[in-house]
């Protein structure tokens, strides 16, 4: 195992620097935007730590902008903010479809050139699609003997006996895993048979765990608590550095991303947008995905990865990943979480 | 003084408290559309009265279990020299200081699979048990929060609680067991109704334990309001709901002063 | 009931008792007492003396170091206090707060498994006995210092104890009320027979109120008697000064036979006794205040013992003068004169009194 850590180490030593080379040569064509600035609102965490180096440290050099950074407000807190005239963010990643269900009234519409944007994730006016990433199924290698091949192999306890456990979180990979695994093609996923998806997981409602927390289901399938969990790509390799034995399988993992976009009545639209078109080009996004393992919005040659973080990047099984209709889940979401919410309090 | 604290209570606390009630009556999100349908949607939707239901039995088991668990450390404190109650009183502040986040986690590794508890079980032959995510760790993590609030108002009446009555009483002839229960217990029962009081109403609105020792399925009424706050954004409903535990907090409040009162330990002379 | 006092009453005896606590005080050391069956028996001491520690013993509040402790013949040192059958009147009363008059009363009773229409009428004679039959449906705190102390007797009592234990039970109340309050306990002792051991550091009430009394001080018995008994024959200096007023002479004791003198700085001290329990050579000799009489200077008669006083001060007490002297050796004294008495004017006076009033005792205080 620390031979392993070791040589995923060096690997983002060597992609780090890479990323300093692409992302300088993307800078050439950027404006000038000294005196002004804009605040960047993500996930926090690893990944906004990673974008902070990747992304806005690179831009804010390049074009003398000021970035402030905060945790992103959810559409709720979005939402009062923008009611009450007093909206703090500039930029904001949020879940692309929250972005396709509101663009034009919670999102600005921007013109800017999307040709580096892969046209199936670029699916609104508003935002621009970044990090990609993977409800994958993860296990415990050690207990079986054939893999899981499938997502919908959460469902299987005869072939995979063992302890599973997912999130409560409504579009989390669960409601697409339980379709596939009562036989649903995964062609035929969208729309969604609410009434089927739910009826399978409540059918198997005992013999799955269930949590509030993906750092408690990380923290778990690594301590060998849980057998086999539905958690995105990023914990699973982070699961996997403390237990190798912790691996994974991309097959029909529901794959979905974010958006980067600009909320309504947000002060710094010029350099906000400015910022969104340099989101936009292939060379920032590899820049980031070459630091941690999320996929990219973008077309372009592959990023270079170190082999460990390869096997738990969702760009590595592009043939295999169920792409998530955005536009199914941004109508219904609230729908869902009633649905799941009342299954789970009964 | 007074002036400026009542300001301050006022427009850091009344004031977006009163906002956020009243979104029940102001904020709508379909189907609902005007008057009371918040709370006429709360009270009518079955999984709504279930996790009100469960979050009313957890926050009860929590006051009456801490209770127990607290009575002996506040009794031991008034009995134990100054020193040791010292030691004991720090004991408590230092877990407070820890903060819940922190000893959530704490329970998360004692009780795991792999954990030490099962340890112990493993190695006294007895099969191991998955706690984590089950009622029990909730309410075992939650009491642990909420220990130090039932142990400092009960401690503050069981130190001004006259030993000697309790001597008095095995004088005539009561039993240790029958003196504490006629005599000690009854003068104690302020304190008890004070802390399992607090207790309660605090237990009402725990959001971290559940979540973290828990599982959905023992999601409790904050979880539920993060649910339609946080996620679905009707603020309607989380304001109806949040009226809905006001008033159960308010009806023991008022009911606990009653008890007080009618205490003939306690009340006034007349 | 008083008629046999030995089927009411209990007999109590301390043997060898010692009691050291943690921390390593010695409340009380190797107690020898006989306390007779019926008697009223005061414990008098100063506070720390060992008095409050011997009635926890008694009580089973607290289990003796060594030595036992005997009720009736029984050592009931391993007996736990709800078995004791020992009624308790504590100091401040430690009345139940949450109880009525009447369910306070009744708690002994309630104990025992008495039916209810017996427990109402031993309820009732209790009360009766302490005069508060009107107040059973109060609270403790709706009662006065008085009442309340009444009704912690009626608690004490109404279980019919042949043993009963009073701490310090007056010492909350005004002194016109303590006077009453002592009257009606010797009633109640009277009409209930029963051994009563009654602990107090207030003298006057230990001399009104006792068969006997026994002085305590620093963990032992200094001396046990009749009020009368101590006062005139006190064996000690701390006894005879605890219990009323002295004048004290001390210095070299030389015997003569059966009397013997002291050279004091103030000149020779004659007395006429030699105390029994008098050992070695380290004495005083003590002389009661009215036993004295004031002379001008030098007109004492001869067999008198005289000793040369100024008078620095003279205190009315009603019927009585107290009169404060000075003697040449610096030490004070007093005399207190009967009203037909003629002081002669001072400031330079004789105090004298006759030999056989003065008394030889152990010197040290204990």
């Amino acid at each position: 195992m620390t031979s392993r850590k070791a040589s995923f180490a060096a690997g983002l030593v060597v992609t780090a620097s890479l990323a300093g080379i692409v992302s300088g040569a993307a800078a050439q064509s950027l404006p000038d935007l000294s005196g002004q600035s804009f605040v960047f609102a993500g996930f926090g965490g690893d990944l906004q730590s990673n974008q902070d180096i990747a992304w806005l440290q690179p831009f804010a050099e390049a074009t003398g902008v000021t970035v402030l950074q905060t945790d992103a407000p959810n559409s709720a807190a979005l939402a009062t903010q923008q009611e009450a005239g007093n909206v703090t963010v500039d930029v904001i990643q949020i879940e692309a479809s929250v972005v396709d269900a509101n663009c034009g009234d919670m999102f600005v519409e921007v013109e800017i050139d999307r040709s580096e944007l892969n046209s199936d994730l670029d699916t609104n006016a508003c935002g621009v699609p970044v990090v990609k990433f993977s409800f994958v199924l993860a296990y415990n290698a050690s207990l079986y003997d054939t893999a899981p091949t499938s997502i919908g192999d959460f469902f299987n306890t005869e072939e995979f006996p063992g302890v599973r456990v997912a999130t409560s979180f409504a579009n989390a990979g669960l409601i697409e895993a339980a379709l596939l695994a009562d036989g649903v093609a995964p062609s035929d996923i969208y729309p969604v048979d609410l009434d089927r998806a739910l009826a399978r997981i409540d059918a198997s409602q005992d013999a799955i765990e269930f949590r509030d927390s993906f750092a408690i289901i990380q923290d778990g399938i690594a301590s060998g608590e849980f057998d086999m969990a539905l958690i995105p790509n990023g914990r699973a390799l982070n699961a996997s550095l403390i237990n190798p034995d912790v691996q994974v399988t991309f097959g029909n993992a529901v794959t979905l991303f974010d958006n980067v976009a600009i909320p309504a009545g947000a002060e710094n639209i010029e350099a906000a947008t400015a910022f969104l078109q340099y989101t936009a080009t292939h060379s920032t996004q590899v820049a980031l995905a070459e630091r941690f393992p999320y996929g990219v919005g973008t077309v372009g040659p592959a990023p270079n990865l170190s082999e460990e973080a390869i096997s738990f990047f969702p760009d590595t099984y592009t043939d295999q990943l169920l792409v998530q209709d955005t536009d199914w889940w941004g109508e219904n979401i609230a729908e869902v979480r009633e649905r799941v919410n009342a299954l789970f309090a009964q | 003084m007074v002036v400026p604290v009542l300001i301050l209570l006022g427009v850091v606390f009344v004031y977006p408290t009163s906002i956020f009630l009243l979104r029940a009556f102001t904020h709508f999100n379909p189907p609902q559309v005007a008057g009371l349908d918040n709370l006429v949607w709360f009270l009518g939707d079955e999984t709504n009265r279930i996790i009100l239901v469960r979050t009313f039995t957890v926050a009860s088991m929590c006051a009456v279990l801490t209770a127990i668990v607290a009575f002996p450390y506040a009794y031991c404190m008034t009995v134990i020299g100054p020193r040791g109650r010292t030691i004991m009183l720090g004991v408590l502040l230092l877990s407070m200081f820890l903060g819940i986040l922190l000893r959530n986690f704490a329970w998360v590794i004692l009780l795991q699979y792999q954990g030490p508890l099962n340890d112990i079980l493993d190695a006294i032959g007895l099969d191991r048990i998955r706690f984590l995510g089950t009622a029990p760790a909730v309410v075992m993590g939650m009491m642990h929060i909420l220990f130090p609030f039932m142990v400092l108002p009960l401690y503050s009446v069981l130190n001004g609680i006259d030993r000697r009555l309790v001597l008095a009483a095995q004088s005539m002839g009561a039993t240790p067991m029958r003196a504490f229960r006629q005599v000690y217990l009854p003068l104690a029962m302020p304190g008890i109704i004070a802390g399992a009081l607090l207790v309660f109403v605090l237990a009402l609105g725990f959001f971290i334990t559940p979540a973290l020792l828990g599982s959905p399925r023992q999601a409790l009424m904050s979880q539920l309001m993060f649910l339609q706050f946080d996620l679905q954004a009707a603020f309607g409903r989380a304001g109806a709901m949040a009226i809905v535990l006001l008033i159960i907090a308010m009806v023991f409040v008022i009911l606990s002063n009653i008890v007080q009162r009618r205490s003939r330990a306690y009340g006034d002379a007349s | 009931m008083a008629e046999n006092p030995g089927q009411n009453a209990a007999e109590v005896r301390f043997a060898g008792v010692t009691k050291t606590f943690n921390t390593g005080l010695t409340a009380i050391s190797k107690l020898d007492l006989d306390i007779r069956a019926g008697e009223f028996l005061t414990l008098l001491g100063p506070s720390g003396s060992g008095k409050t520690t011997a009635l926890n013993l008694l009580a089973g509040f607290q289990a003796p170091t060594t030595g036992q402790i005997l009720v009736d013949g029984n050592d009931i040192s391993g007996l736990p206090p709800h078995k004791r059958n020992i009624g308790v009147v504590f100091q401040h009363y430690a009345l139940f707060p949450h109880m009525t008059v009447r369910e306070n009363v009744s708690y002994p009773l309630k104990q025992r498994r008495v039916g209810k229409a017996e427990m109402a009428r031993q309820v009732d004679d209790a009360l009766r006995m302490v005069s508060l039959q009107a107040y059973g449906d109060r609270l403790p705190r709706q009662l006065s210092g008085g009442q309340q102390q009444r009704v912690a007797v009626a608690r004490a009592i109404v279980f019919r104890p042949r043993l009963l234990l009073m701490d310090e039970p007056l010492g909350a109340l005004d002194r016109k009320l303590r006077e009453a309050v002592q009257l009606e306990l010797k009633r109640i002792h009277r009409d209930l027979g029963a051994t009563i051991v009654f602990v107090t550091h207030d003298q006057d009430e230990a001399l009104v109120m006792s068969d006997r009394i026994a002085i305590f001080d620093a963990g032992k018995i200094q001396q046990i008697g009749t009020a009368e008994e101590l006062y005139d024959r006190p064996a000690t200096q701390f006894v005879a000064q605890f219990l009323g007023e002295s004048n004290i002479f001390t210095g070299s004791l030389r015997r003569h036979g059966d009397t013997c003198s002291i050279d004091s700085p103030d000149g020779v001290i004659r007395s006429g006794t030699v105390a029994d329990t008098l050992a070695g050579d380290d004495a005083a000799i003590v002389v009661r205040p009215e036993r004295c009489r004031l002379f001008e200077r030098g007109k004492a008669p001869d067999d008198w013992n005289s000793v040369d006083a100024w008078v620095s001060d003279i205190v009315y007490l009603g019927a009585l003068r107290k009169v404060l002297l000075t003697l040449a050796s610096g030490e004070t004294a007093v005399v207190i004169c009967q009203p037909d008495v003629e002081i002669p004017a001072g400031p330079e006076v004789t105090l004298g009194f006759p030999v056989s009033a003065a008394r030889t005792v152990t010197a040290q205080w204990n």
